[in-house]
């Protein structure tokens, strides 16, 4: 309706104005500098809604008022010109646009407002979205490799699996610390959802977005940029922005891309021969069926080979993009299809885009960001998890038979048949979700802007989790059906001015913005399926139904001034004030954030810029659950079928955000006419007020309760280095290296208390987040004296064979005070090598990543070489095991009880170093030259090849170092592998298409 | 023509605004309450006393197994550990360190129900001006509450002996909770007295619990402590009297009090006790030496234990292994008749009636086909009684492991095995003294 009052509105005023004023015709050409006429520049008079748009020859012709004195002409990427018509008004006029030499694609819009690339003195790094979607099966997040200071961490390779995204290193212990990401000026919602635990991984909802849509990608780390973001800021801020249309021919692309994925390696566990001589060891018999009936001497399967293949991924993607003047479009479609090596796992995913922009007057326009994603993930249990795929495959021993004689799959000591695992088992997400921005903005005077928008975040997801009788944990069959809503609206009101004073200009934003997040979602388990019907009315005997709601509101005001002064002093300020419900006597946080930068080009000779900036700012985090503060009961205290209540939480009302001060300082240069730029910063970010569950004696019947406490820091250097090896119109070579050292450290925690996550992670103070800790081995005992010299555990009659460990404290027995740090899952470096050589069309891409000096807790390790269990241990432990005088520290005895609990406590010797080098993406790709093209039609072919995962280079001993088996759940828990499924290598063929 | 449209974009602006829509304080759960709506009237006090039967299902499968049956049958010659989880692996070689998660992991969960007992207790005294609510039925609530925290502590003081002593609901986070663990003669008279209001439990009103379980949980408890007397009467007063006849229920239907489960409210039992074959954990299995303790021809042998065709033996007391994990609804036996005849019979023979002990004992035997006992005397009354409470409770509890300690004889007993006095207690789990500056670390046995 409001829409429809807007359009009656214009359309009396324009016919007023037609009535009112008797008109005279301007007409005219605009050219560029090289005299080449540009299509689709708008031409308008000031202040007024008359306009037109040259065609095709860069003519135009328009009526205008006769009081009319000015013509106002714009064109993209060229600098505004103004002429004065009153002199000549009825001739045919030539005019000459200038190009904008910053460019409009050297704007960013950071916080509320786009600011040129050159004015910025935060601390920024962009992403080309050409490079989202070049890694096989890309998501958002695998683009950020490209950005110095971000630690990227694919928690295992599952398709479509969840991400660690740090930028700048941790802030934050117990809520989320994941950046804020935000599409189109959305900020969108990007935890996991699904309620099926599968073991430790979790499902990402930022899968949903299409990397071929993005245009580019920027990500906000130091406060100054951030702080606009406030409450929601302190780990960084990742603005994606997805492709608009531009004035001119319709363009058409199509991008294909078809290719396979596989296994990187496989983990050497002993063949069934291999497995009875073990056995024999362990426990004196070669009757393995003595163990487990269903352990069978004659059969050896080697249950990774019968679980992983190569399977195909394929991606199709259209686009559309062009417009007028008035109306610019992109639009696109897209499916992608990434069945993982590990058969059953499969991420298929449908896309939609429309983005318009539409001129109604010169001083209102209007725009609208619409994409639209359904996309379904099939899952596999993983992880830490007898009945999970991988899990099984490593542990169940190769004595099994994939089947038994009635049908069933074979199966022992609890553990899932790997087989069944992956073909019996079901897990379909299925997700519909729109992210939508609609805004308007209304132009009263040149240099105002008044813009409301409207934003939504629109999740749903059904998840149907069946699993029939044939499987282990599923004696009479399960189905599980969960439905999940998340809906975020938000509203904004700004208001931006942009003015210039001599040399001086001035921009600055004001604005208040609403935020309604509403999570709704039920569950339900039923057991008992006839015949495996997979069907919830068939199921017979319902065991779950779970349902709730939660929403958080977010109240904010901003504020940010830009100040630039002939181009070389650059201020910036900024604040919000950030209300939530999620807090009860502290609702509202500020955020300050300022930057000051000044360009000595001009000084330090040879430089084309060297600009030193600095900022400063607090920025908060508020990622904790919606109630957290408040005393409750919990409602869902049922005891059979009577409903109770009892305490959930102890609750605290004076919680507040937890704030983050960054200080940056940095210097971004170029020289030899850019041939090499870069930027280098270091930067120092505390977080005070930690929100951290304070450990309460359990006695009280609560284990925690959260509050303020504690610090952390993290300081480090970025830098990265573009260098332009040959720009010629045969040769091109760009690289780009990438480089972020970040030092992370617990200052603070609640009375010095450490406290325990994960199988070996501790959390203390002084240390950085991620630490194991554990005993230190000393080699391994080798005969009796050794023994009796000690040292050795209180209680415990160790034997030759048999872990030594240190004893740290010189009492002469070990025990839990003998334990230390002993890794950290954290790496101190992280970045890339970007190449690009192309000469003629033909052009090689290689993309190397590399992560340093980050730990590995191998947790695999404690199960399958312990060497003291049921469990198939690998080749190399169980041929490496001692066995007599002599044979070495690597492998202790085999054995059970006392071995068992010496051997295998947490201890150095499950810490790997996980430091590797990944040659992450490689292409190859032709451009076929565009002249034969051009008369058919076609306006580019590019063929290529691609590959991920090529070959990476590290000592870690397990499938893959770039791993953790806490998914995205745990801040604390970090870099621990057990069981995970690691990633793929993929090779791909491609074909674009343009029109 | 201005105006109109900044009154356009104005009224855009506060169509959404004015709505409370995105009012801070519309925010609400919709599955909590907060703790000033918890207790108003009779209905929100019977809701948080079914809360604190939950409670006492514990809030991890897992949690419930260990702290209610596991540890302590690993912790004797009942049941061994068969599984993969090295903490419990660590009960089983009677070597278990305070930083073991299980035994952590399984104190908090009594804790869980002392506070939301304490709660109860308080929250339903404090409720006025619902005439439903009637004096009766606030002292029967109230006594649910007592008698939940008296099961608590009786487990914590069997595995710990001196512990923490909390009486009243947890409302602030200050140094009051830096509970000095208070002596074990203390908190049995804490438990003695909260069974003792036992009385004012209002029969078909409560979820289960009764007064003649409190008084079989007060006899238990005073046959520990070795109030002869005391553990007669209170033995009796659960039987209903001198003339009860157990042979008239079959074995296990004997319940005085369980924890209820079904199969939407279920635990995991089942899947901890059976074979993988049989869609199980296998965590724990019957001992060689409790299989042996069976005379030929007791019938509650193939009532408890179960043989696959290899020999491999598995506890069959929970048997909904049909259902999955999570689903099973075999109710966990607190106490029995069965165990107050033996009780009762036990404190005639320390008395010196070994006829009407015999009689008491003979019940139970009968029940399970096997012939009298004629010749019990002082010498062997003991061993008598240990045997067959040995077999006639096996893996319902920690019966083994209390007994043999209560008796003296756990060092000879299990010693061989591992267990040395200092096992008498568990420690305190590491966390708890890191969190209390005020608990010291016990005289278990540090590993």
């Amino acid at each position: 309706m409001k829409r429809l009052l807007l359009v009656l509105g214009f359309t009396a005023c324009i016919v007023s104005l037609a009535f009112a004023q008797d008109t005279r015709t301007v007409s005219g050409t605009i050219l560029d500098t090289d005299g080449l006429p540009l299509i689709g520049a708008t031409v308008t008079v000031p202040s007024t809604s008359i306009g037109t748009a040259t065609d095709i020859d860069g003519n135009f012709s328009l009526a205008i008022p006769f009081s009319a004195t000015q013509l106002q002409i714009d064109y993209t990427g060229y600098l505004r010109k103004t002429i004065d018509v009153t002199t000549e008004p009825n001739s045919s006029i030539s005019i000459v646009l200038a190009e904008d030499v910053i460019g409009l694609e050297e704007a960013v819009v950071i916080g509320y407002a786009p600011v040129r690339r050159k004015d910025l003195v935060g601390s920024v790094s962009s992403i080309d979205g050409e490079l989202a979607a070049r890694e096989a099966g890309a998501t958002v997040q695998s683009a950020l490799r490209q950005a110095a200071g971000v630690s990227v961490q694919q928690t295992n390779g599952a398709p479509g699996a969840a991400f660690n995204i740090r930028v700048r290193g941790a802030t934050s212990i117990t809520a989320s610390n994941e950046p804020l990401y935000v599409v189109d000026g959305v900020p969108v919602v990007n935890q996991s959802f699904a309620q099926t635990g599968i073991g430790g991984q979790e499902s990402n909802s930022l899968a949903d977005l299409n990397p071929n849509d993005i245009e580019s990608i920027e990500v906000l780390k130091d406060a100054s940029t951030t702080a606009i973001y406030g409450s929601r800021a302190a780990n960084g801020v990742v603005l994606i922005t997805t492709k608009r249309g531009a004035a001119g021919a319709t363009k058409i692309n199509f991008n294909s891309s078809y290719g396979f994925n596989e296994a990187t390696n496989t983990i050497d566990i002993v063949d069934g021969p291999g497995y009875v001589d073990f056995i024999e060891e362990r426990f004196g018999t070669r009757n393995v069926g003595a163990l487990d009936p269903a352990l069978d001497s004659t059969v050896s399967n080697n249950w990774q080979d019968l679980i992983f293949e190569t399977n195909p991924i394929q991606n199709y993607n259209l686009s559309f993009s062009g417009g007028d003047v008035k109306t610019k479009f992109f639009s696109s479609l897209n499916y992608d299809d990434n069945q993982g090596y590990l058969r059953g796992t499969r991420f298929r995913r449908y896309n939609a885009r429309l983005n318009l922009d539409h001129t109604l007057s010169s001083k209102l326009t209007t725009s609208l960001q619409l994409g639209y994603n359904n996309s379904q993930n099939d899952l596999r249990q993983n992880d830490n998890n007898i009945f999970g795929a991988v899990s099984s495959s490593i542990l169940l021993p190769p004595v099994v038979s994939i089947r038994n004689d009635d049908g069933s799959f074979g199966s022992a000591f609890g553990l899932e048949n790997p087989v069944a695992a992956v073909d019996i088992y079901s897990n379909e997400l299925k997700t519909n979700r729109f992210i939508g921005n609609s805004s308007l903005s209304y132009l009263p005077t040149q240099w105002l802007t008044l813009t409301t928008r409207l934003q939504v975040d629109a999740l749903d997801l059904r998840e149907t989790v069946f699993e029939p009788s044939l499987l282990q944990s599923s004696p009479n069959g399960i189905i599980n059906e969960g439905a999940t809503r998340n809906m975020r609206v938000v509203n904004e009101y700004l208001a931006s001015f942009n003015h210039s004073v001599g040399k001086a200009q001035i921009a600055g934003t004001v604005g208040a913005i609403f935020q309604n997040n509403t999570f709704t979602r039920t569950y339900f388990t039923k057991t008992d399926l006839p015949n495996n019907t997979p069907s919830a009315d068939a199921a017979a005997s319902p065991t779950d139904v779970f349902g709730d709601e939660s929403s958080d509101r977010l109240t904010s005001y901003i504020a940010s001034l830009n100040f630039n002064l002939g181009n070389n002093f650059f201020a910036t300020a900024s604040f919000r004030a950030d209300g939530s419900s999620r807090f009860v006597n502290d609702r509202f946080g500020y955020f300050p954030g300022v930057a000051v930068g000044y360009d000595f080009s001009k000084f330090v000779p040879g430089f084309d810029q060297f600009k030193l900036r600095s900022s400063i700012g607090q920025t908060g985090n508020n990622n904790i659950g919606d109630f957290q503060s408040r005393a409750l009961f919990s409602g869902a205290r049922r005891f059979l079928n009577t409903p109770g209540t009892s305490p959930l939480q102890i609750g605290n009302a004076d919680l507040r955000w937890e704030t983050t001060t960054t200080f940056d300082v940095g210097l971004d240069f170029a020289l030899l006419e850019d041939k090499i730029s870069g930027s280098i910063g270091v930067y120092n970010k505390r977080t005070e007020d930690l929100l951290l569950g304070r450990p309460l004696p359990t006695t009280s019947g609560f284990t925690t309760v959260l509050e303020n406490i504690g610090a952390m820091r993290n300081r480090g250097f970025e830098a990265s280095l573009n260098f332009v090896g040959a720009q010629t119109k045969d040769w091109q070579w760009v690289t780009t290296v990438i480089a972020a050292y970040n030092d992370n450290e617990v200052l603070e925690l609640f009375d010095n208390q450490p406290f325990d996550s994960g199988f070996a992670t501790r959390t203390a103070e002084g240390e950085p987040l991620g630490s194991f800790f554990g005993f230190v081995t000393d080699g391994i005992f080798q005969n009796e004296q050794e023994v009796e010299d000690g040292p050795v555990p209180a209680g415990l009659a160790v034997a030759p064979g048999d872990f030594r460990f240190r004893d740290l404290n010189d009492d002469g027995i070990i025990n839990d005070q003998d334990r230390t740090f002993i890794g950290q899952a954290l790496p101190d470096w992280t970045g890339g090598i970007d190449n690009r050589v192309s000469y003629r069309g033909l052009e090689l891409q290689a993309f190397v990543q590399f992560n340093l000096g980050n730990d590995v807790y191998n947790n695999n390790l404690a199960f399958a070489e312990g060497l003291n269990s049921v469990f198939a241990p690998t080749a190399r432990s169980f041929a490496g095991a001692w066995r007599e005088e002599g044979d070495g520290d690597d492998f202790p005895r085999i054995g059970g009880g006392v071995a068992s609990t010496n051997n295998r406590r947490d201890s150095d010797r499950f810490v790997e170093d996980g430091s590797f080098v990944r040659i992450k993406s490689a292409r190859l790709s032709y451009d076929v030259p565009s002249e034969p093209l051009n008369s058919v039609g076609i306006r580019s072919v590019r063929v290529y090849v691609s590959a991920t995962n090529l070959v990476t280079f590290t000592d870690y001993s397990w499938f893959d170092p770039e791993v953790n088996t806490f998914g995205t759940d745990s801040n604390t828990a970090l870099g621990t592998d057990f069981l995970t499924l690691p990633q793929a290598r993929t090779v791909q063929f491609g074909l674009n298409l343009g029109f | 023509m201005k105006i109109f449209k900044i009154a356009l974009v104005a009224g855009l602006a506060l169509a959404f605004t004015s709505c409370d829509f995105y009012d801070l304080d519309e925010a609400s759960p919709n599955n909590a309450l907060g703790i000033q709506d918890a207790f108003v009237d009779l209905a929100s006090a019977r809701g948080a006393r079914a809360g604190l039967y939950n409670e006492l299902q514990f809030n991890g499968d897992a949690d419930l197994f260990d702290g209610w049956i596991a540890s302590w049958q690993y912790f004797s010659d009942e049941c061994d550990w068969a599984g993969t989880f090295p903490t419990r692996e660590e009960f089983d070689l009677f070597s278990v360190s305070p930083s073991n998660g299980t035994l952590g992991a399984f104190y908090t969960e009594f804790y869980q129900i002392v506070n939301t007992a304490n709660t109860l207790i308080d929250g339903v005294e404090s409720i006025s001006g619902d005439e439903a609510l009637t004096p009766e039925r606030r002292a029967s609530l109230i006594a649910e509450g007592r008698f939940a925290r008296a099961l608590a502590y009786y487990y914590l003081t069997m595995g710990w002996q001196d512990v923490p002593l909390v009486l009243t609901p947890t409302t602030s986070t200050g140094e009051e909770l830096f509970v000095t663990p208070t002596a074990q003669s203390l908190i049995f008279d804490q438990i003695e007295a909260d069974l003792a209001a036992g009385s004012d439990l209002i029969a078909g009103e409560t979820l289960g619990m009764n007064t003649a379980a409190a008084n079989a949980l007060l006899a238990r408890v005073r046959l520990h402590r070795g109030d002869i007397a005391g553990a007669q009467s209170a033995g009796l007063a659960a039987l209903g009297g001198p003339n009860f006849d157990l042979t008239i229920f079959p074995y296990l239907q004997d319940v005085l009090f369980d924890i209820e489960f079904s199969s939407t409210d279920g635990n995991s039992l089942a899947f901890f006790f059976f074979p993988s074959s049989l869609n199980g954990r296998y965590s724990i299995r019957p001992s060689s030496d409790l299989i042996a303790a069976y005379e030929p021809g007791d019938t509650r042998l193939d009532l408890s234990i179960a043989t696959l065709a290899d020999g491999t033996p598995y506890g069959i007391k929970y048997d909904d292994n049909k259902a999955a994990g999570g689903s099973q609804d075999d109710p966990i036996l607190i106490v029995r008749h069965a165990e107050m005849v033996l009780t009762v019979g036990e404190t005639f023979a320390r008395q010196g009636d070994f006829t009407t002990a015999q009689m008491w004992l003979n019940q139970v035997r009968q029940r399970a086909g096997l012939s009298d006992i004629t010749d019990m005397d002082a010498s062997n009354f003991e061993d008598i009684f240990l045997q067959e409470r040995y077999v006639e409770l096996a893996m319902e509890a920690g019966h083994r492991l209390w007994d043999l300690r209560r008796t003296g004889r756990a060092l000879d007993q299990f010693g061989s095995a591992g267990y040395e006095a200092c096992d008498a207690l568990w420690p305190f789990p590491q966390a708890e003294i890191d969190r209390n500056p005020n608990l010291v670390q016990n005289a278990a046995c540090i590993q």
